[in-house]
Formats: structure tokens, C-alpha cells, sequence
């Protein structure tokens, strides 16, 4: 089973650092991860590769700080990673024909596996982009997968319900949040995860020269949390009655009771 | 330039045609709106008469559950037909990923969670919730194509005002790569609807016990008001099946009463629009206190409980 997991260089969206004055989110300094998403499809890509066997391949479009988390895939257990420099300027249309052109190139693959919906930008676009171009089946949002040497079923939340989804590989699976739970890499896989080669590759070697974005984000600008911020302190217990006492004849006044 | 709507249900199509008519104020041309599933007929001429236009009827029984590949080539075979340049869709999780393969497939530009539109100058801004709804972003399209998928609370729903005609249409969907085997809908209580919901009562990791949700319920109940709970408790626990947040449900009640919720960004922008926020949690450092007006740093098992009782006085 040869295995292709996208994974996103992301914002850590509760650590978001925000200029107090212009309310300009400011993404350099606001610190990055392996985004939540893709680290589940990771694991689940390594659970099926310990099942079934094969190779679990890692692409990552993003700069080369991103080369820590490529490493942390590796010590989670990838077996060949690649990073891909993007554009200047780039959206879901430039990073889906990046991973397909990709998929072209490296694969094929049986199974492409992706976070369903970032945990930051939160748009749900890469993996159903993809599937549109690359005319392959869509298992979006999977919350459990069977994969089998032929085919693949999930089961999905999709707000409304729980559905059921099969279809014949290869095919593109992109995971939710209740997935599993990643593993988290011992020290020893760690120190040989540093030491294997990260593979790069510019969009000129894609093919994809002169490509530009669709879509191109002009500003930023962090929502304010206008709250009065009245805190109690209840840790002894016996203040309580006093402090719901305040706390309601607030609400009263605020006209919500 | 034709605009093409699409949305989920019976409830969001006078949003969605809301989100659809605010840009086609700007950028003028005509908007058609669809209706795909199995047995919506009826649903169509509502749909015709709340977008006073053409409305493309499919209905089949492949159809009845959502399947984003055999919706996404329904839109596409429409919007061909009618030449749609635009198509504008409701933003929840299932048009988000229809988004993503019908921009894939017409490779063109796709914008998601899209809240208002501007015309600066000859340019479009569309506004659209990122970062976990903790920012809002501006952005802009090069292509004529695109597809973008609306918000539904952000648009004032528009009212029938009738003048619309229903277009039956029929679409071969042979060869399907994937197959819907098997659909479980939500059942969701009464007293769990939580969008229209005046006071919202909302339990978090600190309730540690499913049975403890008693308290929750019982504080809802004397306030008149729905009870939720966050992500984990509903996605990995169970014990609901709908939860509050921007990625569940997003509630905008008089009155929230978070207990013992961290306050995750996921968690609080749902809960933005609320006009009274309050929080109880043993943590102080707790983010949702910043999100609070009103904070009670303590033990929910016992706050709660009195707070029942000093409700149920006041209320005689």
C-alpha cells in the first residue's frame, strides 16, 4: 500500500499573535505546528502501513522552517519526505495543483490521506480540491477508515448525520479531529529522524512555473473581544452565595434575566 | 454575470438566497438557485418563490442523502447550462468540501466562510471568517470563476416575495466512484435546539460525569433556556450528538452560561454573537474568561447547584 499523507505547516491558532493597535493578525511571529488535522492523517496513514504494509510518503508545501515538522513526521515513522517551496503568493488552488502535480510525478499512490479541515485557515478546500482535479473519489471528514487492498469505507460526521462512504482505490481520505490519537515519538526515533534526508523540491520541477493564485488574501484582521471581564473569585467556597447573588442582580441589570 | 445558489435545507435556503442577492447587487446579472435531493418539490417552489427566479429542480432518488460527487456534477451540469460563473453555496461542512471539488474540477478560485461583500473601487472584497472564526479576512479573486460557500447567520433571511418558476431538470449520475452506504441523521432533542435558543447553557470538560449533565439541564430549564456542550464532550464522549462551537453549531443567545469550558478558539467564536456571556471554571487562567462578562473562578459542582436554587427563588 503505497500511502500519500499532506501535511500543513500551520498557525497554532490559540497562541495567535495580534498587533493591539491595527488588530493585523501577524502570522510570522505566531507559533507553528504540525496542524492537528494532518498529524491524524499521518498517524492513521502509519496504522494502515502497520496493518497492510507499504510506504508512507510525506509532502509538505511551506518554507524551510517547516523542516521540523517534516522531521517530526519522520520520527513518528514516515518513510520519505519531501518539502515543497510554494510561491510568493499562493491559496488552495496553487496547493492543490501542487500536491497533483505531485501525484502525477512521485505516484501513484493507492491512498491519499488529509486533514479534512485545518485547524487554522479552517477552509476544508486541499483534499476536495484535489480530488476534483485529480478526478479521484472523495472520503471526506472520516472519523474511522477501513482500508482494504481494494477498496476503502469510512464513516464520516457531515454536521447533519453520520454517513458510511465506500469507494475502490486509490482514493483520497481526509480525516477529522476524532480520528485517533497521534503518537508521540520516543527520543531515540527522534535523534534518527534528524539524521535522514528531507528531499525538496521547487514548483519549477512540478511543472508548474508561472502558476498564480486564484484567490488572494489583502488583510487580516483578529475579531475584538469587547467583554467587561467582571472575574469573582469563588475558590472559597463560602463566598458563593454572595457572588450569585452579584452575578444575578447583574444580569438583571443587563436585562438577560 | 450569472450567480447559481445552492443550499442544504428548507431552514438556511432564505439565508443562503440572502448571501446570493447581496452580491448580485454589486456585481449584477441574474441568480439561479437549485434544488437537489429526492421528494423536494415542494421545497423548490418555496425556493422559487423566496429567490423570485428560476429555480433547477433535481430530484432523484440517488439523490435523497448528500453525496459530493454526484452534487458537485448536478451544479456543474447546471451551472453549464445556465452559464454560471458564480456559484454560491451554504457553509457548512458538506458545502465547504462541494466547494473544494467544484473549484477543483473547474479550476478556478473557491472562498469559504464568506461573510459580507464589498465593492471597493472595480474590485470585490469578500469577507471571510479565519483562524478558527478569531479573524475575519479580506480577499480577492483574479479569475471570473469562482465559488464561494456563505455563511448563513451572517445574512438576514430573505422573505417569499413569489415571481419565481421551477425548472425540472434530470441528470444521468452513472458510474459513481463513491457510494453512500448508509446515512444516520442527528436526532437531536427539543431542548437541545440551540441557534434560536434565548439563554444557552453550555458544559465543558469540567463536568466529569455524563449523569452530571443533570445540573446543566436543570440550570437551562429554570432559565427557560437550551443546554449544549463543547466539542469533546459530544464528538468524543457521546454524550450529545451536536455540540457548540464554529465547527458545530454557532449560537447568538441573549444570555450564555459556559461551565466548565477551557475555552478553546473553536469554542469561543461560536459563542461570539452571544449578548451576556458567563463563565464558571476552577481555572482563573482559563481563556474564556477573556471571553466573559461576568467570571466566577471556582467549583461548578458547587456554584451551579446554587445558583438552581437561587434562580428557582427568584422565579417563585
Amino acid at each position: 500500500m503505497k500511502i500519500l499523507v499532506g501535511i500543513k505547516y500551520g498557525l497554532k491558532v490559540e497562541n495567535l499573535v495580534i498587533d493591539p493597535r491595527s488588530r493585523k493578525v501577524l502570522e510570522a511571529d505566531t507559533p507553528k505546528q504540525m496542524e492537528e488535522l494532518s498529524k491524524r492523517a499521518l498517524e492513521e496513514a502509519l496504522r494502515i502501513k502497520e496493518k497492510l504494509g507499504g510506504a508512507v510518503t510525506v509532502v509538505c508545501i511551506g518554507p524551510q522552517e517547516a523542516r521540523k515538522i517534516i522531521t517530526e513526521a519522520y520520527a513518528m515513522g514516515a518513510d520519505d519526505a519531501y518539502l515543497i517551496t510554494p510561491p510568493e503568493a499562493y491559496d488552495s488552488y496553487i496547493v492543490s495543483k501542487i500536491l497533483s502535480a505531485f501525484y502525477k510525478t512521485k505516484g501513484p499512490f493507492d491512498l491519499v490521506l488529509l486533514g479534512g479541515i485545518s485547524t487554522d485557515s479552517f477552509t476544508a478546500l486541499v483534499g476536495s480540491r484535489l480530488s476534483g482535479e485529480l478526478g479521484l473519489p472523495l472520503l471526506p471528514m472520516a472519523k474511522k477508515i477501513e482500508v482494504s487492498e481494494q477498496e476503502v469505507v469510512v464513516e464520516s460526521d457531515l454536521g447533519d448525520g453520520t454517513y458510511k462512504l465506500r469507494s475502490k482505490l486509490p482514493a483520497i481520505v481526509t480525516v477529522s479531529l476524532e480520528i485517533n490519537e497521534p503518537r508521540i515519538p520516543k527520543l531515540p526515533q527522534i535523534l534518527k529522524a534528524k539524521k535522514k534526508p528531507i528531499n525538496e523540491l521547487k514548483i519549477d520541477d512540478l511543472g508548474l512555473a508561472g502558476e498564480t493564485p486564484k484567490v488572494l488574501i489583502t488583510d487580516t484582521k483578529a475579531y475584538e473581544e469587547k467583554r467587561k471581564n467582571v472575574i469573582w473569585d469563588a475558590s472559597d467556597p463560602s463566598k458563593i452565595p454572595e457572588i450569585i447573588e452579584n452575578l444575578i442582580n447583574k444580569l438583571k441589570e443587563e436585562g438577560v434575566l | 454575470m450569472t450567480i447559481l445558489v445552492h443550499a442544504f435545507s428548507e431552514k438556511t435556503y432564505p439565508q443562503v438566497i440572502a448571501g446570493g442577492k447581496a452580491l448580485q447587487e454589486l456585481i449584477g446579472g441574474d441568480l439561479i438557485a437549485t434544488v437537489i435531493g429526492h421528494g423536494v418539490e415542494e421545497l423548490a417552489e418555496k425556493v422559487a418563490k423566496l429567490s423570485g427566479s428560476k429555480v433547477y429542480l433535481v430530484d432523484k432518488p440517488e439523490l435523497e442523502i448528500y453525496n459530493p460527487e454526484a452534487y458537485a456534477r448536478v451544479l456543474i451540469e447546471i451551472a453549464k447550462e445556465v452559464g454560471a460563473k458564480i456559484i454560491l453555496l451554504e457553509s457548512d461542512i458538506k458545502g465547504k468540501i462541494l466547494a473544494g471539488i467544484l473549484s477543483g474540477k473547474l479550476e478556478c478560485g473557491a472562498i469559504n466562510d464568506v461573510i459580507e461583500f464589498e465593492k471597493r473601487g472595480d474590485k470585490i472584497i469578500y469577507k471571510r471568517v479565519t483562524y478558527a472564526g478569531r479573524a475575519v479576512a479580506e480577499e480577492e479573486t483574479t479569475g471570473e470563476s469562482l465559488v464561494i460557500s456563505v455563511n448563513p447567520g451572517a445574512f438576514k433571511p430573505v422573505e417569499e416575495s413569489g415571481g419565481g418558476e421551477v425548472v425540472k431538470k434530470d441528470i444521468i449520475l452513472e458510474d459513481l466512484k463513491v457510494v453512500v452506504e448508509e446515512y444516520k441523521p442527528k436526532e437531536v432533542a427539543g431542548e437541545m435546539r440551540l441557534e434560536d435558543a434565548e439563554v444557552v447553557v453550555g458544559a465543558g470538560r469540567g463536568i466529569r460525569k455524563q449523569e452530571d449533565l443533570e445540573m446543566i439541564k436543570e440550570l437551562a430549564k429554570v432559565l427557560g433556556g437550551s443546554w449544549g456542550v463543547t466539542r469533546p464532550l459530544a464528538a468524543d464522549y457521546g454524550w450529545a450528538p451536536i455540540w457548540i462551537g464554529i465547527s458545530g453549531v454557532p449560537i447568538r443567545p441573549k444570555l450564555y452560561i459556559a461551565v466548565g469550558i477551557s475555552g478553546q478558539p473553536q469554542h469561543t467564536s461560536g459563542i461570539r454573537d452571544s449578548k451576556i456571556i458567563v463563565a464558571i471554571n476552577k481555572d482563573p487562567d482559563a481563556p474564556i474568561f477573556q471571553f466573559a462578562d461576568y467570571g466566577i473562578v471556582g467549583d461548578a459542582y458547587q456554584i451551579v447547584p446554587e445558583l438552581v436554587k437561587k434562580l428557582k427563588e427568584l422565579k417563585g
